[in-house]
């Protein structure tokens, strides 16, 4: 019984050290970022492979979020005669919510196990021990870049996500609902005011800032060769996909209350 | 001056003691050998040396610069002064030999293409390397992957090189080949070497003093033919071994 308690209060420690040691990470991300300037070539590269390379996974998502929101949404109104709302509803639930999440949790997915995997293989071989050896900063050469990269990248693919999501709730509701696609767009874009473009269009920001630091700490502090990078690749999505959530829900509760 | 001076460095590894009180001195010019078995601290005291670990109690000096209580920002500058050799290499594997060579080059220096060209050739000579720039590190021989680990190590000149199992895994005539480019380091550029190694045929090509260690703690710190001379049962025991398994 002690030890079964000595061994849950261990775990709890090292949950908590976890965090302790990412959150001091993320303060030695955020000190290096006037790197930035000179790792410009690396952060061009990462926005080519996190941002350009991703736009077929982010376009797909919001093509497939648009469709079966606007079939699902349509039907259901069409009982009750209010087909006409399809366009306000899919608009405001995809710039609002699903077009971030969805882009958020598919970026967490490609990117965070991209950057986990590629920076736990560097950890497990030495290359990032070179690197300090030598005299180059890590956080400095690797992190940042990725973390600027997915800060700049990120908004416009949700954006795309996004646009992608509310044409294709319109080619839904035209064929299927008969609604008129000039009605759909100008009640989808009534429909959405201020607020909900702030709160749409800052969640990315944060996305990427979760993303790119969860991935780059698990990444850079694998251990146990190459199960070790399968395993820290794996928390790296899984934490990244949560706190993509829980940031969602902070953002759905709080911002809103504060912009009400 | 000591280029490299331990003073009773104690060091834990996830929350373990790997290094007992360890005191060394490595001269200007002098090349060290460090022998012991697997899992003695070897490595660590490499990278104790370095600055990538952090002693619990005692000094590093680098240079003239004790490196125990800075930041790691500036331990760089420091670290610039001392090349390493990784027991795995640690090339990077998605650049070819060539943009390894020049990869710390590039980090602190601006040039034309025509001296990071310059650079390259002349390192891939020193080490007894041919035309192999545009290789990738994964077409490469262990024997060659070493020598281009050596090269990019000493493309930045620096004043001290740190060997970690530099033979290890090698043929003898592959062995050979890194311990003669450490002799005409040694010799034609006059740098500090320590060499960690179990391997006493390399050890005593390239030595001009030799430590022991076992278990984290120095037991022998001299030359060569103290070390032979010593009644120390361990050492006497490791050298049977070695020289027997070798």
């Amino acid at each position: 019984m002690d030890t079964d308690v000595l061994r849950i209060s261990d775990r709890i420690k090292g949950k908590v050290y976890n965090i302790q040691r990412y959150f001091f990470f993320c303060a030695d991300v955020v000190l290096a970022l006037p790197s930035a300037f000179r790792y410009r070539r690396d952060t061009l590269e990462q926005m080519y492979v996190n941002g350009v390379q991703a736009v077929t996974i982010t376009a797909m998502g919001g093509l497939f979020i648009g469709l079966i929101l606007a079939i699902e949404v349509g039907h259901r109104f069409e009982a009750f005669g209010a087909k006409l709302l399809v366009g306000r509803t899919v608009a405001l639930a995809v710039v609002r919510t699903l077009g971030p999440v969805i882009t958020g949790l598919m970026l967490a997915a490609r990117n965070g196990s991209k950057n986990a995997a590629e920076l736990g293989s560097m950890q497990v071989s030495e290359q990032i021990d070179a690197l300090r050896a030598f005299g180059t900063d890590p956080i400095a050469k690797l992190v940042v870049p990725r973390l600027i990269s997915s800060l700049i990248m990120f908004l416009p693919l949700t954006l795309l996500a996004d646009a992608i999501a509310i044409i294709a709730g319109m080619w839904v509701s035209d064929i299927w609902l008969h609604v008129d696609p000039v009605f759909y767009w100008s009640s989808a874009i009534n429909g959405l005011r201020m607020q909900d473009l702030i709160v749409g269009f800052t969640k990315p920001f944060t996305y990427a800032f979760v993303i790119s630091t969860i991935s780059c700490y698990y990444g850079l502090t694998t251990t146990g060769g190459t199960t070790g990078v399968g395993r820290a690749t794996i928390n790296a999505v899984v934490m990244s996909s949560i706190v993509v959530l829980f940031v969602d829900f902070i953002f759905t509760k709080v911002v809103w209350e504060l912009l009400k | 001056m000591d280029m490299i001076r331990l003073e009773n460095v104690t060091l834990e590894l996830g929350g373990k003691k790997v290094l007992y009180n360890i005191s060394l001195r490595l001269h200007e010019g002098e090349t060290k050998v460090i022998l012991g078995p697997s899992g003695a601290g070897k490595t660590t005291i490499l990278k104790a040396m370095l600055g990538l670990l952090r002693p619990l109690s005692g000094r590093v000096t680098v240079c003239g610069v004790e490196l125990t209580r800075l930041r790691e920002r500036d331990i760089i500058p420091v670290r610039r002064q001392i090349g390493m050799i990784f027991q795995g290499n640690a090339l990077f594997d998605s650049l070819s030999v060539a943009e390894n060579i020049l990869f710390f080059v590039r980090e602190n220096n601006r040039m034309s293409d025509a001296e990071m060209d310059q650079i390259v050739e002349d390192m891939l000579q020193l080490c007894n390397l041919g035309a192999i720039g545009s290789l990738m590190p994964d077409e490469l021989s262990g024997g060659m992957r070493k020598r281009v680990a050596i090269a990019r190590a000493l493309a930045f000149h620096p004043k001290i090189i740190l060997y970690d199992e530099p033979t290890t895994g090698l043929d003898p005539i592959n062995a050979k080949m890194i311990t003669d480019v450490m002799n005409k380091l040694s010799s034609e550029r006059h740098v500090g070497s320590i060499v960690v190694t179990h391997i006493l045929r390399d050890a005593y090509s390239v030595a001009d003093s030799v430590a022991m260690i076992k278990e984290g703690v120095i037991v022998f710190d001299g030359s060569f033919d103290e070390i032979r001379s010593s009644q120390e049962s361990f050492i006497q025991e490791f050298l049977t071994e070695i020289n027997y398994s070798d």
